[in-house]
């Protein structure tokens, strides 16, 4: 009863914001947002963790054009020293007649990336080395959503396929991963004049 | 004779096509625009028949409503066998030609240009028991060919499918691996000045571009 509870009062304010009529999503939209995120290495089964972030100006309701930067802060089985990643490109978002706005997209990247040459598993201690740190080039899609809560705030869900090899002096390791990151977002609208939603 | 006149058919669409560029009217209507973008590339087929993946940028000046031009740099990465490492830097431009619509969905190209590569081969240290050479790299020019066609999402965006085949005219620098009781030997070899020899590959793209505006 507890639970249910808190999960009405966690989504109170989603039917609160849902109360306004005014479409934000247009063009000259600007959304920005920091949030923690995760995936998990397709082909190691390994986690990473990110700190992630990312830009984006709605060239039309449609069409974004949208930077993001991943900083990676951890890998479960140390088989990746290093793994920030840089992505830019372009999302479709799907028309909808209110503030919810789900997108798909294709963002080309590059990944700052170094490795362990031989990764520990479990307790097992090995000596490790790390190879030279290299550049990787990805390719990426994302699919998602936002929810313009108001005028300035929405949340967002946004999920990430990406394909890549760090290739170095030592052996290389497959950045082929599925990543997730949600929160709060900021968003404005730089065409828009004052007064007039 | 024959040789000559298949390159006389060959040669006719070209002649047609240049009939049309002499109209007058809606010849300059899309000249000037400007497009940015970015792109992801693979490179396959290869000497080392491995797979590459890039990553990239570019921007379009179109020139009339048949001929765009596009400008690009890439940086491709591939594992030769999980032995050696090789880094391409290309940067070059390429003429797109729009053979039959000009607008619309979709708008397929031909295109033809030229390019200059910096590639370097680097053998890589595994658990293995290996013997390897050094690294070698060399400078390269090259030109390309190939098809494609934009989806033009909406009036400012399009996504570009293309494949083309790039041969590159300079010093070789090709990869061998021999195994002797059970060691695997990795050659990076060069050839020299003297001897300039043709490499291709084929390379897949899939770009995303802004249209931002006309310069003219």
């Amino acid at each position: 009863m507890v639970k249910q509870i808190v999960i009405i009062l966690f989504f109170m304010p989603l039917f609160l914001f849902s109360q306004e009529e005014s479409r934000v999503i247009d063009k000259g939209l600007v959304r920005f947002q920091g949030t923690i995120g995760m995936g998990k290495l397709l082909n190691l089964n390994e986690t990473n963790i990110f700190l992630t972030g990312n830009l984006e100006y709605y060239i039309q309701s449609l069409i974004s054009a949208r930077g993001d930067v991943y900083y990676f802060l951890k890998n479960d089985e140390n088989s990746l020293k290093q793994n920030h990643q840089l992505f830019s490109g372009a999302s479709y978002h799907i028309k909808t007649n209110n503030n919810f706005d789900p997108y798909i997209g294709f963002q080309p990247g590059m990944a700052l990336t170094q490795s362990f040459n031989s990764p520990r598993k479990g307790n097992e201690s090995v000596q490790q080395f790390s190879s030279s740190t290299s550049y990787s080039p990805l390719i990426s899609g994302v699919v998602g959503f936002n929810y313009y809560a108001s005028k300035w705030f929405h949340l967002f869900v946004d999920g990430r396929i990406v394909q890549g090899r760090h290739l170095s002096n030592f052996n290389a390791v497959s950045l082929n991963e599925v990543r997730i990151s949600f929160g709060l977002g900021f968003n404005f609208n730089v065409l828009k004049k004052k007064g007039k939603n | 004779m024959r040789n000559f006149i298949l390159f006389i058919v060959l040669l006719t669409p070209v002649i047609f096509y240049a009939q049309e560029e002499m109209r007058p009217s809606n010849t300059t209507k899309a000249s000037g625009m400007f497009e940015l973008g970015v792109r992801s590339t693979i490179s396959g087929f290869g000497s080392t028949n491995n797979i590459g993946t890039g990553f990239g940028g570019q921007f379009r000046l179109r020139i009339s409503k048949r001929i765009n031009t596009e400008w690009f740099a890439d940086f491709i990465t591939e594992d030769i066998d999980g032995l050696a490492k090789r880094n391409d830097y290309h940067i070059g431009w390429s003429v797109m030609f729009y053979p039959f619509a000009t607008e619309g969905k979709f708008v397929p190209y031909i295109l033809a240009g030229h390019c200059f590569d910096y590639t370097k081969v680097s053998p890589v240290r595994t658990n293995e028991n290996i013997i390897v050479d050094e690294a070698q790299s060399r400078l390269s020019s090259a030109t390309q060919l190939g098809i494609g066609t934009h989806f033009n999402a909406t009036d400012y965006f399009d996504v570009s499918f293309g494949v083309q085949y790039m041969v590159h005219l300079g010093n070789d620098i090709h990869t061998d691996i021999d195994e002797h009781n059970r060691t695997k030997e990795l050659h990076i070899e060069k050839e020299s000045h003297s001897n300039p020899v043709l490499e291709g590959h084929l390379l897949f793209t899939v770009s995303v571009n802004f249209k931002l505006g006309k310069i003219w």
